[in-house]
């Protein structure tokens, strides 16, 4: 997978993670949702890695300091190269 | 506390800058219906939330309304790059642009700098949870009026995604508002501050 490509299959995953999250603070009790959240979570954990080994770290922390996290691109930096 | 991700909510590539587009999508930075205004209003009102339900719901969107402020920033700061003071003056953007540059700065398209005025945080959570779905359709409507004006399909893909996420909002305060009746007495919903003249049942 290109970079670009992997960028947002990245977002993607991150993004359904999110919605789901959002949607269980209304349906707490949804247990379908959880098992998609959780299949996502396996995913996500995946794609990360590879994401971040492309990129750099995605959060401040041990990783998260110094060259790699100041690393270009920034999120509002247009990258060259398209999906 | 909040720890900073180091992407986007959605991804955002402008190709073509457009100073007109940016004096127009400018207003969802911090517009009286932008995304400032909502990310303000919701991590304030969070704090006099009756149920976990609400407290986790506003703080939730509040953060993603945070999110979305950044990606109107960045469409804005892709919009106005590489500009020719030719290009900046026939697109009407000279009036920001004397003032600010290509800085990203809190104002409506008409150039009226942000205002905490554009909120309410009542305490109260029925008059806060129907501001907050007043504020997503107004919301919708602006991205409604961008895409009226705006043609370019990089730009229009992303006030796309962010006139969905409203609706989605929409849905959730909808809900939210509905599991805070539920626990209320169903003889009188409205007429009451929740949590201040009458208990409501924390499970």
């Amino acid at each position: 997978m290109n970079k670009n490509c992997l960028k947002v299959r990245f977002m993607a995953i991150r993004f359904s993670i999110w919605d789901l999250h959002l949607y269980l603070d209304t349906h707490p009790d949804d247990t379908q949702a959880k098992r998609l959240l959780e299949q996502y979570e396996e995913q996500y954990a995946l794609i990360k890695a590879e994401y971040e080994a492309q990129y750099g770290p995605l959060t401040p922390g041990i990783e998260g300091a110094g060259a790699a996290w100041l690393k270009d691109p920034w999120p509002w930096d247009i990258e060259r190269g398209a999906c | 506390m909040w720890e900073y991700q180091k992407t986007l909510q959605y991804p955002i590539r402008i190709q073509n800058p457009n100073p007109l587009y940016a004096k127009i999508i400018q207003s969802q930075y911090g517009g009286p219906d932008g995304e400032l205004g909502a990310s303000l209003r919701y991590l304030s009102q969070r704090f006099a939330m009756p149920t976990p339900e609400l407290k986790g719901l506003l703080t939730d969107i509040g953060t993603e309304e945070l999110g979305h402020l950044e990606m109107v920033g960045t469409i804005v700061h892709q919009l106005t790059r590489n500009l020719s003071a030719e290009e900046i003056k026939r697109s009407g953007f000279e009036s920001y642009f004397v003032d600010h540059t290509n800085g990203v700065y809190p104002a409506s398209s008409a150039g009226v700098p942000f205002t905490a005025a554009y909120l309410q945080s009542k305490g109260d959570a029925i008059a806060d949870l129907t501001e907050n779905m007043a504020a997503e359709q107004k919301a919708r409507v602006t991205y409604d009026n961008i895409l009226r004006l705006v043609d370019d399909p990089d730009v229009r893909d992303v006030i796309k995604f962010l006139r969905e996420r409203e609706i989605v909002h929409f849905q959730r305060f909808g809900e939210g508002l509905r599991l805070l009746t539920d626990q209320l007495n169903a003889k009188n919903f409205y007429a009451f501050t929740p949590g201040v003249d009458q208990p409501v049942d924390v499970h």
